[in-house]
């Protein structure tokens, strides 16, 4: 690889952005691939446009032939997010776990005490109204939303807010009963039940987890089953 | 195989991290070859796009198996640097040397070694 790909790909990685490297071994040459577009003008078509874009939304490098000869699709993609809604107790050990799965985690609470209450490490926090702080953030397809406050004055804005996004998973901590009366505020709020349906709740896979950090590892397993998919 | 040359360096840092530090030894004036897992086949612990770093001096970051392989990554990669060759390595079921290294997994797995230059 020359040292000019290396440079392009990490001021990309830098600027967050998504793209493929297409690599020519045998010419040892490097074109980029960005959202819809190439670095400069060149022989690919729009066949091979749909691959580029088809590796980044599998998240997935490959080897692929073209016109007879052989190219390498390395995928970038942009980094991971967590936008937790509730800094309460299992807040910290989702975030840990989460940390390890490079998640970029944005932690929002209104209640300054709460964000106060524990020691969060390498994390945004905003202290706003949930919906006000989600329409700040940008949320793309590699955005993952979860609520944890138990409150509905905090979690159903939010979960109203992150149903309008494109954030590949949403899911919001309570029982089923919770969930079910959850439910039937948000019908009278006028959403559909379509959208209701995005909302993973219960949340997490059930491995019968019991203490708050297992409960995090249910919560993560289900959001790489919905990354993964 | 030159076991003496190999120093073990496991990093925790996933491959992205990787390139940074291929930035950094490049910025040390030490070359460096770069091995990338470019297609899989079966059952294999690293997914393609997966790199290691290998220095002269036979240090290396990151990985491109479960470590079933790298010790042979590490030989051809110390020869491209001599060289300056492009090397791609096969390894799986059919490969004898594979299962003299130990691709326990009985997945294939090829990886392509090049310079940083």
């Amino acid at each position: 690889m020359r040292l000019n790909t290396l440079n392009k790909i990490l001021s990309f990685k830098k600027e967050n952005k998504s793209f493929v490297v297409i690599r020519d071994f045998k010419s040892n040459k490097d074109f980029f691939y960005f959202d819809n577009n190439f670095d400069k003008e060149n022989e690919f078509d729009i066949k091979f446009k749909l691959q580029c874009s088809n590796a980044l939304k599998k998240d997935k490098s490959s080897l692929i032939s073209y016109n007879n000869k052989e190219y390498f699709l390395y995928v970038f993609n942009s980094p991971l997010k967590l936008i937790i809604i509730g800094a309460v107790h299992i807040a910290s050990s989702l975030i840990e776990i989460a940390q390890i799965l490079d998640y970029k985690i944005i932690l929002i609470d209104p209640r300054e005490s709460f964000l106060n209450s524990q020691q969060f490490l390498n994390i945004e926090t905003i202290s706003k109204w949930p919906d006000e702080a989600l329409k700040e953030i940008y949320i793309d397809n590699r955005t993952a939303i979860v609520t944890l406050s138990h409150d509905p004055k905090l979690d159903e804005p939010a979960l109203i807010e992150a149903l309008k996004s494109k954030a590949f998973y949403i899911g919001a901590l309570g029982s089923k009963k919770t969930h079910e009366k959850r439910v039937i505020r948000l019908l009278s709020l006028g959403l559909n039940e379509d959208d209701i349906n995005k909302i993973n709740a219960p949340i997490g896979l059930p491995i019968g987890s019991v203490s708050t950090k297992e409960i995090s590892i249910s919560i993560l397993a289900e959001i790489t089953q919905k990354l993964r998919a | 195989m030159k076991e003496s040359r190999i120093f073990i360096n496991m990093s925790k840092k996933e491959d992205n991290n990787i390139l940074y530090k291929a930035k950094e030894i490049i910025q040390n004036g030490s070359t460096v070859a770069l091995a990338t897992v470019i297609s899989t086949w079966g059952s294999s612990p690293r997914p393609v796009g997966s790199v290691m770093l290998i220095e002269q001096n036979g240090k290396f970051y990151g990985s491109v198996s479960g470590g079933c392989i790298e010790a042979e990554v590490i030989e051809s990669a110390l020869k491209t640097i001599e060289d300056k060759k492009i090397r791609k390595l096969d390894f799986g079921v059919s490969n004898d040397k594979a299962w003299e290294v130990g691709l326990a997994c009985g997945g294939k797995i090829s990886v392509l070694i090049e310079n940083l230059e």
